[in-house]
């Protein structure tokens, strides 16, 4: 897991210090009792108490209703969040980065066996080629939230400066629920990367066995049925066959079977991430859909008409702006990286049918092989009906999501955009 | 090996019981006692016709009695209002004849449909798979004392809070918990016997899981005493060459046929492995596993029945699915109706505006919550249990190739692939009489339609609240003072452009507490 995100998410409590122990010590949960307990004493005193934004007499309907939503979504989230994240405790982590490594290690020996029997430096290459990649990709996201957070709290704190003193104490109320729920979101994120690279090396060993298939033996090239004269029967017992497999350089479809316990391990492991972040992804999603809608409603209906008069209601406008730019994001960036992960593991199903159809030598020898990837493409489908990366069933977490909700906002937004807004912009003096 | 444990039916017998007297259940009452059977009894579907008489003339007593009550809205109101209200009175009884009658037309094929889960379960413990019926006992109890606390709690909270109970007429009120308490009933069979139909899956999964722990230990013990190197070498020769490399090591033993694992055995003990291996080999050398390494075919026959009970359970699946379809469709529909409803009526008492009778509970914002928490438990629960055991279904295809990947030889993988083909075209999916299926995503896409109805229903109110407004020139002064409800009732007091009462109030009175 990137250290940034989670040295961040420990110090804000939605993770457990020492996490990949297995004994729970109480002072690994310290933070996580303190932080969450000082939020509530905020919103405690934001709410029920008028120290926020909603006790100042210029603050008026629409920017309370503003305030008043943003605390309370983020309360609500906040609050499924930071419970499923104490269940989680430290039974999940250590199970994940268990299996983790035997899946590391599988990976690392099968890949081994096939470097003995091939010494090709361009795969090496271009795996560090495309893990560069990797890297680059993850730094350019990580940096981009952070410069996203970090313009939140800059918008937060300068207006708070701006007006009040003691205002910074109370702000924490705002904020901080967003903060953390995208903070589960990226360990989430982060753990179907550390997957999705599994899998990507996965199916390089794959496309190793694959390459070695298209390579033929000129014996081989009898049995094959497209050629231009018809063959004459060509008896060969089994002692040539083998004379001639032996004399070929090694080939490493031996790995196969362990490759595919490997996967099979990977798309387990898939499952359980799944199942654990499933019930922390639902409200977020919610959550990024709320104040979005709202967002637009607020700049199309009140900012575009009246913005700059009122400072308080252009300060919720950009909040919810900002919140709902960066939940989009952390949210596409789920979307995405559980699409390539599912994506990754339907090649591997295609690198397999390859193999089967180019028909190498030694599928020629007995079935088994030809068994064993059919039982593999079989197995497969069993896969593709029974998981998916989603959210509790109720959706499921590709690109389709993406269209569903933005038709489900068009509508409630084409909805939204038909309430008359003057009256209660002139009752406000907002305009004329 | 004892059978003597409850079967399954006998967990329902409590159920039963409650059934029989509220009259849910046709089948006769003193062979369940006896024999534990549910056989059918016209005097039983004679008392369910009667109750279901008593039931819905009762309701329509109530509704008729209420009926002056509404004069007042149907007067103040657009007729949309009103025209909603009389239909949504009627959905719960709809819902209450809907199934009584199928539990009529049901009453001997619930016997049979029992008779067919205790001939599976007889199987699966031929298979050496028991049930743990007493789960199902339990989760009858708290599900029959969740339904009874709730509606009773909704009931007389209503009634003590928001009825005038000085006058006689109102004790009628009571009869307006009956059919959705009689529905509720119901629908616990249906959750419980689906939920007993998963229980059997995972059972499955389960024994299909220890086949893979057995397998893949013998593979790794093979590998320690490096046994069987050659990939290429099917398993019946590995066998044959095992015996060979025994017979050259032992002459003694030659008459006895020699099992691979008891060569191992040897083996091990001539090479004088550590300790960690042989703890290994103790867990391994247990009869079972021995059995099924030694005999292909009774693999072969395993797998095999385990297909054939997979497939019987699929069956069991999609009867009881028919049996409960058409009772599940009008609980989700009046699950549907009764939420929007609740919560638009929920709006127009927070706007002051009058509501039907019998949605009275939506005046209090507590027993609004509790009540909408009780009905979407009652129509999520159902989905979500169907979803799992749906789902439950399917891994049994991929705990199948798991054996076969265990095993890792060719035989098993040609049985493996023949059986996963096979479990390919199994599948159960829950569906409510075909118009949709009972999955989560089906709940989203419900989700999504109350919203944009509840919407739609506020927009029209607004609509004719500003006409009316505009005809009467009158102050109309929304005041809600629950703050609780500000946020969600701000949005439509801002549009009129009327109620700023909220939190103004509240600021001009706190703004000094402001550090």
């Amino acid at each position: 897991m990137n250290i940034l995100l989670k040295s961040t998410s420990q110090i804000l409590g939605t993770m457990p210090f020492n996490y990949l122990e297995r004994k729970i010590h109480m002072h690994d949960f310290a933070l996580m009792a303190i932080i969450p307990m000082v939020y509530y004493y905020t919103f405690f005193l934001a709410m029920f108490e008028g120290n926020a934004l909603m006790s100042i007499p210029e603050c008026k309907n629409i920017c309370m209703l503003g305030n008043a939503m943003f605390i309370e979504i983020g309360v609500v989230s906040f609050t499924i969040n930071f419970i499923l994240s104490i269940v989680r405790m430290k039974r999940f982590y250590p199970d994940f980065y268990e299996k983790l490594e035997n899946i590391d290690s599988a990976l690392k020996s099968s890949a081994l066996e096939q470097n003995k029997s091939r010494d090709d430096s361009e795969i090496a290459k271009a795996q560090e080629k495309v893990e560069k990649r990797w890297l680059v990709k993850e730094l350019i996201a990580v940096a981009v939230v952070a410069i996203a957070f970090l313009a939140a709290i800059y918008v937060d704190v300068s207006f708070v400066e701006k007006h009040f003193k003691y205002y910074y104490f109370v702000s924490i109320s705002f904020t901080f629920p967003y903060f953390t729920t995208c903070l589960i979101q990226g360990q989430f994120i982060s753990l179907i990367n550390d997957i999705s690279k599994r899998l990507f090396k996965l199916n390089t060993l794959f496309e190793n066995i694959n390459q070695e298939c298209t390579v033929r033996s000129p014996i081989v090239k009898i049995f094959d049925t497209n050629l231009v004269d018809p063959p004459k029967p060509v008896i060969l017992n089994n002692k040539i066959i083998s004379t001639i497999t032996n004399e070929e350089k090694k080939t490493s479809e031996h790995t196969m079977t362990d490759l595919f316990r490997v996967h099979e391990k990977i798309l387990s492991l898939s499952v359980m991430t799944n199942n654990e972040f499933a019930p922390q992804i639902v409200p977020f999603m919610t959550m990024c859909f709320c104040i979005t809608l709202y967002g637009i409603f607020i700049e199309t209906k009140v900012i575009f008409v009246a913005g700059g008069i009122n400072d308080f209601l252009d300060y919720i406008a950009n909040t919810f702006v900002i919140w709902s730019i960066i939940t989009i994001f952390v949210a596409y960036l789920v979307l995405r990286l559980c699409c390539n992960a599912y994506n990754d593991m339907k090649k591997t199903a295609m690198i397999i049918h390859e193999i089967m159809q180019k028909k190498p030598p030694f599928m020629l020898g007995s079935d088994l092989y030809y068994n064993k990837m059919k039982a593999f493409t079989l197995q497969y489908l069993h896969w593709e009906g029974y998981f998916q990366f989603n959210g509790c069933g109720l959706f499921s977490l590709d690109y389709t999501f993406i269209f569903s909700s933005v038709s489900a906002a068009t509508s409630y937004l084409i909805v939204l955009l038909q309430f008359d807004m003057s009256a209660i912009l002139k009752f406000e003096g907002l305009s004329e | 090996m004892t059978l003597k444990q409850s079967t399954f039916l006998a967990s329902f017998g409590q159920l039963f019981f409650i059934c029989k007297i509220f009259g849910l259940n046709p089948q006769a009452f003193g062979s369940f006692g006896k024999k534990i059977q549910l056989i059918p009894s016209g005097l039983g579907k004679l008392y369910v016709l009667i109750i279901t008489i008593i039931v819905f003339a009762l309701y329509n007593v109530l509704i008729y009695a209420f009926v002056d009550e509404d004069k007042e809205l149907r007067a103040q109101q657009s007729t949309l209002t009103f025209v909603i209200g009389l239909f949504l009175n009627y959905i719960s009884p709809v819902m209450l004849v809907v199934d009584q009658l199928s539990a009529i037309q049901n009453d001997k094929k619930l016997g049979e449909f029992f008779n067919r889960i205790s001939k599976l379960d007889y199987c699966l413990a031929k298979e050496g798979i028991f049930i743990n019926n007493t789960i199902i006992q339990n989760r009858l109890f708290y599900g029959l004392l969740i339904i009874f606390s709730f509606e009773i709690l909704i009931v007389i909270a209503t009634y003590f809070m928001l009825i005038d109970f000085s006058q006689w007429i109102s004790v009628l009120w009571f009869v307006s918990m009956i059919p959705s308490l009689l529905s509720a009933i119901d629908k616990l069979w249906f959750s419980n016997i689906l939920y007993g139909v998963k229980q059997r899956f995972e059972a499955l999964n389960e024994d299909l899981e220890s086949l893979v722990a057995q397998h893949t230990k013998l593979k790794n013990y093979k590998e320690t005493v490096e046994f069987g190197s050659d990939f290429n070498l099917g398993y019946l020769h590995k066998e044959i060459f095992s015996n060979k490399r025994v017979s050259g090591l032992t002459s003694s033993d030659k008459k006895s046929k020699i099992k691979p694992i008891e060569m191992n055995d040897l083996n091990l003990a001539s090479l004088n492995i550590n300790l960690k291996n042989q703890s290994l080999v103790s867990t391994i050398s247990g009869t079972k596993v021995e059995n099924i390494v030694s005999d292909l075919n009774k693999l072969d026959s395993k797998l095999n029945t385990i297909c054939q009970l997979h497939d019987e359970l699929c069956e069991i699946g999609k009867s009881l699915n028919e049996l409960w379809s058409l009772q599940i469709l009008a609980l989700m529909a009046y699950g549907f109706l009764i939420f929007t409803a609740q919560l638009y009526f929920f709006y127009c008492s927070t706007q002051n505006q009058p509501i039907p009778y019998l949605f009275l509970s939506a005046k209090n914002s507590i027993i609004t919550a509790v009540f909408l928490l009780y009905t979407s438990w009652r129509c999520v629960y159902i989905i979500y249990i169907s979803w799992r055991t749906s789902l439950e279904c399917k891994r049994t295809g991929i705990s199948l190739h798991k054996v076969g990947v265990a095993a890792d030889n060719n035989d098993v993988y040609e049985i493996v692939n023949h059986l996963s083909l096979k479990l390919l075209n199994h599948s159960v999916d829950f569906s409510a009489c075909g118009f949709f299926s009972l999955d989560m995503e089906t709940l989203y896409g419900v989700t999504g339609g109350i919203t944009s109805y509840l919407i739609i229903l506020i927009q029209f109110n607004l609509a004719g609240q500003q006409q009316m407004e505009a005809i009467n020139k009158s102050n109309w002064n929304g005041t809600n003072s629950d703050f609780a409800l500000t946020v969600s009732t701000d949005s439509s007091s801002m549009i009129s452009g009327t109620g700023t009462t909220g939190y103004t109030n509240m600021s001009t009175t706190e703004s000094t507490q402001f550090f």
